[in-house]
């Protein structure tokens, strides 16, 4: 089940290469946003090493099942709902934002808000299926963009039209101190074993992760490229003057020799898939949360019949975010994009100490396991 | 269970079908591809702008000149208002997506090129890759030249700077995300090529070079030639010199060039260039490649030291920067105002130019 674990993180990574994070760090690129990158990239692989060693010791058993083991209940459903919030919120995020995005440069004559309606009704269909499901889902979703996602990174660093000197001028503010503003951005291309915190529930006994020696250099890779290709594409200047400036580095590349020209075209598409993917696994382990609130919910990690349940709270959300729909736009969004980012980082990093410290403890005593 | 499942997916159906009525869709044949756009000075003080669009016309046939286009042009104050203006003369939607080519005219690009830039990178419709570049005498000359051999609308200049059709050392397109680069760059100056009109097509053998704002120097092709060779290493370009009263041409098949700058106290600084070309003889007298090729490849290199140096010089004193030496020296200069330093320092930076030339081959006969 190794690779179920790399595809998420993959896909974390890969769509916060165009989202919030490039945006923060460009807007402090001088400011210490290079600095910040280096302590994200050692943050982001301590919390990865931390959160993996410590749900390694429970396999089969998702962060509501482990917390219940330890925790009084009290503690529990707060901390579970606050949790739900926050994956509801991530991934509602990302969607609204990419919707705003591909109405402002696909189809501007349309209300953003119908856009989201189409999209939205794929993620309700997405995420109330099971666990085991989504999990296949991501599989075929991230081998079928990968190559496509990297193809467009490689085109872009191999490209005549990049200016390497704008890049080294920009690597030379190294110097300057991190910002909690950077750093925060920063980690989250590194967050993307946070999938775990339900998936976790599918490995089977025994499962040891192996191969996370990839965390630190996948998410090094894609922290760099997001930060430093559109620098090499517009310049230490013109760069920040962009509105979606991963979109615009996409349009400045062609494909002379391919069906479309415009890598624009290609690129939207590509993330409109992984944006689809990443609400509906979201919101699926932000259902999941949800209903682990309430003590007597035997969670199945596959079932045949999707339970009322599911319907009912996705569609709570799909409403949420067509109601958000109406009051967003891209002023409001860079503004929740950073405090979203910030908050995130603690409420992600005290989990991950807090996870990693209750786990050093041998399981009192795991269900299921006999004790002799 | 089942009724419920009916009525909910019938509901999600239905609001699939919701935004269908509200878009904005018009159907291909009910639009019209502009295929070039330019933008020239009016002379007239309350509409400044002169816009002129190339649409294409669909045709059955692709055959070489038989294309048609229609041209539209219209003074405005403002080439958004102009373009919009325009589209109430023609009864399609006028669709920007296809449009690869900008054209500023000459009165323009002496004046300010700015505003009319910053105005196609806002457009979201037009490509961040589509070419600019200068029409002389104006745009709307450029535009409505119809060349013999173009087998769609605006195909001879999409050929022209793609490097997909001609690749010539004389032509140096400019790309829009890159003149935006250059205008807000701080030590790094935007060009734009020069296309002039001949009797079946196009010419584009000069290079006009830029402050952030207007053209300060037009350089004519052999300094084109060479901007190119020391820029962007273009491969397959020449060189040339004369041996016993017989012009001696290299085919340059093998380029390098690396220079350094580096800051001798306040307002000094020197820039070390070593320029090494191999390739092979194109046209000469007999022999040299076997009995004077030192003495050629000596006369060479003095010719590419002599002409570097001048055409350095001529940017140096026009005070713009093309070649990006001030982003070259703020990369390997860390000081915080590497820039300030870098604007005292060009106006007397001395060149130190190195040129080393390698005739390879002599082509068929010795």
């Amino acid at each position: 089940m190794n690779r179920y674990f790399y595809y998420s993180f993959v896909m974390v990574a890969m769509l916060n290469l165009m989202l919030f994070v490039p945006a923060v760090l460009i807007e402090q690129r001088m400011t210490g946003a290079v600095s910040s990158m280096l302590v994200a990239i050692v943050l982001g692989t301590l919390t990865g090493y931390a959160a993996t060693a410590a749900l390694g010791r429970y396999p089969g058993m998702g962060i509501p099942e482990i917390f219940r083991l330890h925790m009084p209940e009290w503690f529990v459903k707060p901390v579970l709902a606050l949790y739900a919030f926050m994956f509801f919120f991530a991934s509602s995020f990302a969607l609204i934002a990419f919707t705003l995005l591909m109405n402002r440069v696909l189809t501007p004559d349309l209300p953003a808000w119908n856009l989201l309606l189409v999209l939205g009704a794929v993620c309700i269909y997405g995420s109330t299926r099971s666990s085991m499901t989504l999990m296949f889902m991501l599989e075929v979703t991230i081998l079928l963009i990968t190559p496509v996602v990297l193809f467009i990174l490689f085109k872009g660093i191999r490209s005549p039209d990049v200016a390497w000197n704008a890049i080294f001028t920009v690597a030379q503010y190294v110097r300057v101190p991190p910002t909690l503003k950077s750093v925060a951005a920063g980690t989250f291309i590194f967050t993307g074993y946070i999938n775990l915190a339900i998936f976790n529930r599918l490995n089977p006994p025994n499962f040891r992760l192996k191969g996370r020696w990839l965390i630190p250099l996948f998410g090094s890779g894609i922290l760099f490229t997001t930060f430093f290709l559109p620098i090499g594409f517009h310049g230490t200047v013109a760069v920040q003057r962009y509105m979606f400036v991963w979109t615009q580095t996409a349009d400045s590349m062609t494909m002379n020799f391919g069906f479309i020209e415009r890598v624009m075209f290609l690129f939207l598409m590509i993330y409109l898939g992984l944006t689809v993917l990443y609400t509906c696994v979201g919101w699926h382990q932000s259902i999941e949360f949800v209903r682990s609130i309430s003590k007597k919910y035997q969670y199945e990690v596959d079932f045949n019949k999707t339970p009322k349940a599911n319907w009912w709270i996705s569609c709570i959300y799909f409403v949420i975010c067509i109601g958000a729909m109406f009051i967003w736009d891209e002023g409001l969004n860079m503004l929740v994009a950073e405090i979203w980012l910030v908050t995130r980082m603690f409420v992600e990093q005290v989990s991950i100490v807090f996870l990693f410290l209750v786990c050093r403890k041998r399981p009192p005593a795991v269900k299921g396991a006999v004790s002799s | 269970m089942n009724r419920w499942r009916a009525a909910l997916s019938l509901m999600l159906t239905l609001l699939l079908i919701f935004p269908a009525s509200g878009c904005g869709f018009i159907d291909i044949d009910k639009r019209f591809f502009v295929v070039a756009i330019g933008i020239d000075k009016s002379g007239n003080e309350n509409k400044p702008y002169r816009v002129t669009i190339r649409l294409s016309i669909p045709n059955s046939k692709t055959e070489p000149g038989m294309e048609k286009s229609q041209i539209e042009t219209i003074d405005a104050k403002e080439i958004s208002e102009g373009l919009r203006i325009l589209k109430s003369r023609v009864d399609k939607e006028l669709d920007l997506g296809h449009c690869k080519i900008f054209v500023l005219g000459k009165a323009l690009a002496r004046d300010n090129i700015t505003n009319a830039t910053e105005w196609m990178i806002r457009r979201r419709d037009i490509q961040s890759s589509a070419f600019v570049a200068i029409g002389y005498p104006d745009a709307k000359s450029i535009l409505q030249q119809m060349p013999l051999s173009e087998r769609y609308s605006g195909n001879t200049l999409f050929l022209t700077f793609g490097g997909d059709g001609t690749k010539s050392s004389f032509i140096r397109p400019q790309k829009l995300f890159d003149l935006f680069r250059r205008i807000n760059e701080q030590g790094m100056d935007p060009y734009l090529p020069v296309i002039e009109v001949t009797k079946n097509g196009y010419e584009v053998d000069r290079l006009a070079l830029l402050d952030k704002q207007q053209v300060k120097l037009v350089l004519g092709p052999d300094q084109t030639q060479l901007f190119n060779q020391l820029d962007q290493q273009f491969i397959n370009s020449t060189i040339k010199t004369n041996f016993h009263d017989r012009p001696v041409m290299i085919a340059v098949t093998d380029l390098r060039v690396h220079y350094k700058i580096k800051r001798l106290g306040s307002g000094e600084g020197r820039l070390s260039m070593h320029i090494h070309m191999g390739g092979s003889i194109e046209e000469g007298a007999d022999n040299i490649l076997t009995m004077h090729s030192a003495e050629v490849e000596k006369r060479l290199e003095q010719e590419v030291q002599k002409d570097t140096a001048a055409f350095l010089k001529r940017i140096q004193r026009a005070n713009i920067d093309p070649l990006q030496f001030g982003l070259k020296y703020r990369a390997t200069h860390g000081s915080r105002n590497a820039f300030q330093e870098w604007l005292e320092i060009y106006p007397n930076l001395q060149f130190d130019i190195k040129a080393t030339v390698d005739i390879q081959g002599a082509g068929r006969i010795k």
